[in-house]
């Protein structure tokens, strides 16, 4: 595997991944929220909605900011 | 056999479902499935590192579920019913949608969570054939298919959740059969098995071998939005974890036992994992609620959207803070369909859309995808499943010589 090259050096991606980890926590809580102690079957749609929607969110989110970080970096080798 | 009588039975609350689907996720990103060019690569016999961890999973987990049912621990089994032509007939479906998209079910959302543009085609294909499927199951052909030849749900010691002690002892030949396939089965011609690299670090690879997994380690990583930085060290040792001096090599060997374990560990927390009944569900209350096969699924469906949510968020969570293989969306094509196909993407994205559809249609007609069935339902030694599986492969692997020649013919020449 390459590393990266001088156009595009590795920089410091704290920001991100604190956004990352912050957003993992508040899908999980919205998740147990809004599903309760419910362990039948059918889950509650609304739920599910909301976690998958929030999930999404941060994965588009995170994309644009590593497009923003690195601008026309796609690794090719 | 004497057995014990523990008699211990739980049922967990439904969002701990993405727990066990983030585990399963972050694990087999790691490992690289969620690059559908692995399993395009399988397609040609070429790269067998799925047939290398699912054997692994299934023999530790069938010794996992059948050793502590033998002594009185309770699970929620979810052996699938075998209707011998619904479930050939979907076999082979699904091993053509696999041979063209590259992708499974799970591995669907996974490629999602890594940020890979095709899985987006994937995705709508699937809802589209698992849609059909909706459509077609109340018809009298759809009935046929479920209903001719159904033995019911068996397992290979019989009826499901019967005869546990026998259970046991299958599973134990069952296992050391998968096992066995694990460690002789060479990831690549003229190399060998993952779990011989990891268990033989002094190994030396030949010239052959390591311009094959030199490969691979771009095959993984080509289309990554992420640079990797001279610390990255973990990032390096995940994309070359197959080597035999890699850090990583002994977890990512044993992904595998890992993801046995898991669905044990699930089955006797709600049910069995599995990643295609999502789709039935979502196309059920968007589109279809009032059809037979949607009432059927919302009777019976449990956390898979939970575990599906996970596996993504799974995925997402390994490609950033590991394996830095995080695409961004980035335009990419795997290098199987490029050789053969050409880089017009949207040549690519009309075969991922065509593919996935096939693949949650057969799905939904067999009752279960390579998790419902090849992973969760093999490691309960499943007839269903072990159906299911053969017609796949066979399936697979026909239309894999078909469409792009069977082995790499360069490093043979």
């Amino acid at each position: 595997m390459s590393q990266s090259t001088p156009q595009h050096t590795r920089k410091s991606e704290m920001d991100v991944k604190i956004f990352v980890a912050s957003m993992t926590i508040l899908i999980v809580i919205v998740a147990a929220l809004t599903v309760g102690s419910y362990n039948g079957y059918s889950p509650n749609p609304s739920s599910v909605a909301l976690t998958g929607f929030l999930l999404l969110l941060t994965v588009l989110i995170t994309a644009v900011w590593y497009k923003t970080k690195y601008p026309g970096y796609i690794r090719a080798d | 056999m004497g057995a014990v009588n523990v008699s211990f039975s739980v049922t967990a609350p439904l969002w701990i479902g993405i727990f066990i689907g983030a585990i399963i996720g972050g694990l087999a990103e790691l490992w690289g499935i969620s690059n559908s060019d692995v399993l395009l690569k399988l397609a040609k016999w070429e790269d067998r590192l799925f047939i290398n961890c699912i054997a692994i999973a299934i023999g530790v987990g069938a010794i996992l579920l059948y050793g502590l049912a033998a002594l009185g621990v309770s699970f929620h089994y979810g052996v699938k019913p075998d209707y011998i032509v619904g479930v050939a007939l979907g076999g082979l479906i699904f091993g053509v949608g696999v041979a063209v998209s590259g992708y499974v079910p799970g591995t669907e959302w996974m490629a999602l969570g890594e940020g890979r543009r095709e899985a987006i085609y994937a995705v709508f294909g699937g809802l589209l054939g698992a849609a059909s499927w909706t459509v077609l199951y109340q018809t009298p052909a759809g009935q046929w298919l479920v209903n001719t030849l159904n033995y019911g749900s068996i397992y290979l010691g019989g009826k499901a959740g019967t005869d546990l002690d026998a259970g046991f002892l299958i599973s134990l030949v069952w296992a050391a059969a998968m096992f066995g396939v694990a460690y002789y089965l060479p990831r690549y011609e003229h190399g060998k098995s993952c779990i011989y690299m990891a268990t033989h670090p002094d190994y030396k690879m030949t010239e052959i071998e390591l311009t094959i997994h030199e490969e691979t380690s771009k095959m993984l990583t080509e289309g990554s939005a992420m640079p990797v930085g001279p610390s990255d060290h973990l990032a390096y040792s995940a994309n070359n974890h197959w080597a035999p001096k890699s850090d990583l090599r002994w977890l990512l060997t044993f992904v595998g036992a890992i993801i046995g374990a898991v669905v044990v560990l699930e089955m006797f927390l709600h049910q069995i994992f599995g990643e295609s009944t999502t789709y039935s569900w979502v196309v059920g209350y968007l589109w279809l609620p009032s059809y037979s096969y949607s009432q059927l699924v919302f009777k019976t469906i449990g956390w898979e959207p939970y575990s599906d949510i996970g596996t993504l968020l799974g995925s997402f969570l390994a490609a950033i803070f590991v394996s830095r293989r995080f695409q961004a969306f980035n335009a990419w094509i795997p290098k199987t369909w490029q050789k053969r196909f050409g880089s017009s993407e949207l040549k690519r994205d009309v075969g991922v859309f065509l593919g996935s559809y096939l693949v949650l249609f057969g799905a939904r007609m067999a009752g279960g995808c390579a998790s419902g069935h090849i992973l969760s339902g093999d490691l309960q030694m499943a007839l269903s499943s072990i159906e299911f599986f053969a017609f796949v492969a066979f399936s697979l692997l026909a239309t894999g010589r078909l469409l792009y020649g069977g082995k790499r013919s360069e490093v043979n020449a």
